[in-house]
């Protein structure tokens, strides 16, 4: 069948018919590329974390206090193997302070060496589409943590990444 | 004949020129796509590695290499001025000769100049219509001494040629991570293989408490669990056996991956005296450099951190510790100055000497700088001994230079070199024994850091490790023991002088409802000072392997790193020249000598507490002090307010209520130590905490503000903040 054929009314209809599909097809793309994000509790906030910054989650027994670190430092530990600092998660974000050291976390790798944070707990992995996450950095001084989206349910996303690379995060150590 | 000294440096001076080669044949391939400042750059850096590689040739008698490296260097030299970039004929020519160079080191002093004659000669025409560039070679006297006669260059590379030295192949060269790496797992097999030996042990131990259960059972039940438990004995041991025959080959395993870790101090003679030269030549001083370190190694980390440190020191020894000629001549000095390096093996450790025989220090001069900078006051400074007012030039950026020079006068040379002596353990003095007859900085560096031979010990904040080097002795003490003098705890062990009393992070005071009976304290000592450290529980001495801090605490003032221990726990290796330091700002609770002394925590800056909210009075002239203090206690919960003098504050203190007062000691009208002193002359402020803060660490201050009635004194500085947190938290828990 040629277009001649065709009225001007039902050529619209096909038009906007295929437009639909191609919608459809481009949201069902869209939705295929979401993010694994790690939903854990501090301080009665509900902190994400993208699954892929994260190395692991342990319960840590025993926590060597560091004297003279940052007081968000809560000391020393063991993760498999290796030497590995405990950091209060809600310390750094300033929402509040855990009530002792040991407990869960959840440990993230920098240049290939883990940092541990420690968390209250650990309350599910959630799939986020990628696009909500896309964000960068404004100008103006480093945020202590970029929150890349904030759910429905009042989950805060952060970008680990701010965190690790922050000024005050290793004051003296190496970045 | 080559002199056998020299033969165990070949192997090393061979991996150099291998290294050079490689980069200097990877900068002809691609210096056509570099950028016009990378280039300038990369030229530079070529110029140095050929030049290296020539003076270190000459240095061993290959006059062979040493002549095509200086004309490779003529050729660079020429690009260099000419900033023309080369085409691919000069590119291939300078590539032919880099190769030759690394032909010629593979054979012995001597045999190298039958080598690739041709390729050199070839770019030698090619450089010769730009006329004499660089220096011509000369062979070193060293070299001339030991071989008087070199013979003429012959025909190139070819059946003839002598084959290269196969001695050359029995050095592999493995990049200092991977024997990082391996150290690592070392670690992580030590504490296996004890946890192993802890099970075995275990292990046993229920085998012994299930056999007291034997006769209690019917005669047919023992049999069968007898036999049982026999086997499980059996077992047991043989655990145990095979665990001591692991520890065994761990220790061996151990022992040689320390030994590979060693390298020689040797090793970087050549830089040393590149440097010296070249700074010489800078300044325009005639210097000599003696160097004496023969057969000593360290480990590759220490090598890796005092490399650079150790260079600043050399340069500041040629540009500040050197007169000029003229003025060495004129006080009866040879015109050449002599720098002397010494290494010499004491104990676990080595001791660096690094000696110059130039102008020495000048006491008034050093002590005027400190008393302009701020850095001590006048009345201190005249009461601290050569040593003290010595040590202030290892103050970060403290220089006796107005102005910085092209060498040194930035105040970092002896200030890098102390913290990498510190960072690795170790220890730095300066000394002078007066005018014009020079100065010795000596360094005291532990030969393996990597593990250590250490004091376990236990506090409430966990388990330390002390190194065994720094310690005197362990004993036990009553609280009656400890008495107080200029308001700090001392202790008198075994009849000796009173030493310093301090303790461990989270260690109970001595006045602590814990502290019933006696308690253990550790002597320790560095140097000529000594500290008494109290901790909970000494628990044992041991060789434990260290593992640097994580990345983000790398550098905590109190720690050089952290031990895994056999249970899995983590014990913190503590910084014995930090543990001095905080020692020697120990605070003070009361004026008068009676009084219970206030209990110090060594190395520690913990924030603690805070939990209700408390409001503080900030004193301080300084608009930013203000600031950062107010938004540092906020932070934590305490409600502030701010006076800008002592006699603002004194007006606040008549209206107001407050918890505490947080004071600095310089202000106008009225200063902290007056307004400390009219607190404590009020009968409704007498009891009001007053903690006075001040970047002056003299003892004359400290006790001039314990006298006026001061609780705590803060020295300002990295990490102030949290010393100040914590003692405010001590001094409202007291309060409250």
């Amino acid at each position: 069948m040629s277009t001649e054929e065709i009225d001007e009314a039902s050529y619209a209809r096909i038009l906007e018919q295929r437009a639909r599909r191609l919608l459809q097809t481009v949201e069902r793309v869209e939705h295929r590329h979401t993010i694994a994000v790690l939903v854990v509790r501090v301080a009665n906030d509900l902190v994400g974390i993208c699954a892929d910054q994260l190395d692991g989650a342990v319960e840590l027994d025993t926590v060597a206090h560091l004297a003279g670190a940052p007081p968000f430092v809560l000391g020393l530990a063991v993760y498999r193997g290796a030497l590995v600092s405990v950091v209060d998660l809600a310390a750094w974000l300033q929402i509040g302070r855990v009530e002792r050291a040991t407990g869960l976390v959840v440990v993230a790798t920098h240049t290939q060496e883990p940092v541990a944070f420690r968390v209250d707990t650990i309350e599910g992995v959630r799939s986020l589409p990628a696009q909500t996450l896309d964000q960068s950095p404004s100008g103006g001084p480093a945020p202590r943590a970029l929150t890349l989206a904030v759910t429905a349910d009042l989950v805060r996303v952060l970008d680990l990444s701010t965190i690790l690379t922050h000024p005050e995060f290793a004051p003296r150590g190496r970045r | 004949m080559i002199d056998p000294r020299l033969l165990p440096l070949l192997p090393g001076f061979r991996a150099e020129v291998a290294e050079h080669v490689d980069y200097l044949q990877q900068l002809f391939e691609t210096c056509d796509s570099l950028a016009p400042e990378r280039w300038q750059a990369d030229l530079k850096d070529a110029l140095r590695r050929a030049h290296g590689v020539k003076g270190g040739a000459l240095s061993l008698g290959y006059s062979g290499l040493g002549q095509a490296a200086h004309v490779l260097e003529d050729a660079l030299a020429h690009f260099q001025r000419s900033a023309e970039r080369p085409d691919s004929e000069w590119r291939q020519a300078m590539y032919d000769v880099a190769a030759v160079m690394r032909a010629m080191s593979e054979h012995d002093p001597g045999g190298d100049a039958k080598v690739g004659h041709d390729k050199v000669a070839a770019l030698a025409a090619r450089v010769a219509p730009f006329g004499p560039i660089t220096e011509a070679v000369e062979v070193a006297p060293r070299a001339a001494a030991i071989r008087p006669a070199l013979e003429p260059a012959r025909e190139a590379t070819g059946p003839g040629a002598d084959p290269p030295n196969r001695a050359a192949v029995d050095v592999v060269r493995v990049p200092g991570a991977k024997l990082d790496r391996l150290m690592a797992s070392v670690g992580e097999l030590m504490t296996a293989s004890a946890r192993c030996g802890a099970l075995a042990h275990a292990w046993s131990q229920d085998v012994e408490q299930l056999a007291e259960f034997l006769p209690k059972v019917s005669p047919s039940v023992r049999r069968e669990l007898s036999a049982v438990l026999s086997r499980l004995e059996h077992q047991a041991r043989r655990a145990r056996n095979e665990q001591r025959g692991l520890q065994q080959v761990v220790e061996n395993f151990t022992g040689s991956i320390k030994s590979a870790r060693m390298i020689a101090l040797e090793s970087e003679v050549p830089l040393w005296r590149r440097t010296v030269r070249e700074a010489a030549q800078l300044v325009e001083k005639e210097v000599v450099l003696h160097v004496d370190v023969a057969e000593i190694e360290l480990d590759k980390l220490a090598i890796d951190q005092l490399s650079q440190p150790l260079l600043h020191l050399l340069r500041n020894c040629v540009d500040h510790g050197l007169e000029v000629p003229e003025d060495r001549f004129e006080v009866g000095k040879p015109r050449v100055g002599v720098i002397e390096i010494v290494a010499r093996l004491r104990g676990t450790q080595v001791e660096l000497c690094i000696r110059d025989d130039g102008r020495g220090l000048d006491r008034a001069l050093i002590e005027q700088k400190a008393v302009v900078r701020g850095v001590v006051r006048a009345e201190d400074a005249a009461a601290m001994d050569d040593d003290a007012i010595f040590s202030l030039l290892f103050a970060a950026g403290f220089s006796t230079r107005d102005a910085a020079g092209p060498l040194s006068g930035r105040g970092v040379g002896l200030d890098a070199v102390a913290h990498a002596a510190r960072q690795l353990g170790g220890s730095a003095r300066i000394t002078s024994q007066g005018p014009d007859s020079g100065t010795t900085v000596t360094l005291l560096i532990p030969t393996n850091i990597a593990s250590i031979r250490g004091l376990l010990v236990r506090a409430e904040d966990g388990t330390f490790v002390l190194p065994l080097d720094a310690v005197e002795r362990v004993t036990r003490i009553g609280v009656a023991d400890v008495k107080a003098l200029g308001g700090r705890p001392v202790v008198q062990i075994a009849g000796d002088a009173a030493v310093r009393l301090c303790a461990l992070p989270g260690a109970a005071g001595p006045d602590a409802p814990s502290r019933k009976g006696r308690f253990p304290i550790v002597a320790m000592r560095r140097g000529e000072e000594r500290l008494a450290l109290a901790v909970d529980e000494v628990l044992r001495d041991a060789d434990l392997v260290v593992r640097p801090l994580p990345w983000n605490v790398r550098g905590t003032p109190s720690a050089l790193g952290g031990v895994i221990l056999d249970d899995g726990t983590v014990a913190i290796l503590m910084d014995v020249a930090h543990l001095f330091e905080t020692g020697i700002q120990a605070s003070f609770q009361s004026s008068t000598e009676a009084a219970a002394p206030a209990w110090t925590a060594a190395g520690e800056t913990r924030t603690s507490g805070a939990a209700a909210p408390r409001r503080l009075l900030v004193v301080d002239d300084s608009l930013t002090a203000r600031a950062l203090a107010k938004d540092a206690l906020e932070r934590v919960g305490y409600s502030v307010e701010l006076a800008s003098d002592g006699s603002e504050a004194w007006e606040r203190l008549q209206v107001e209520e407050f918890a505490a007062v947080v004071s600095d000691i310089d202000m106008p009208n009225l200063d902290g130590i007056a307004l400390t002193r009219r607190i404590r002359g009020s009968a409704r402020l007498a009891h009001l905490p007053v903690l006075l803060v001040t970047t002056r660490n003299a003892q004359a201050m400290i006790d001039e503000g314990a006298r006026a009635g001061a609780d705590e004194y803060v020295i300002k500085g990295e990490y102030a903040m949290n010393a100040l947190l914590a003692v405010l938290a001590r001094q409202l828990g007291k309060a409250s």
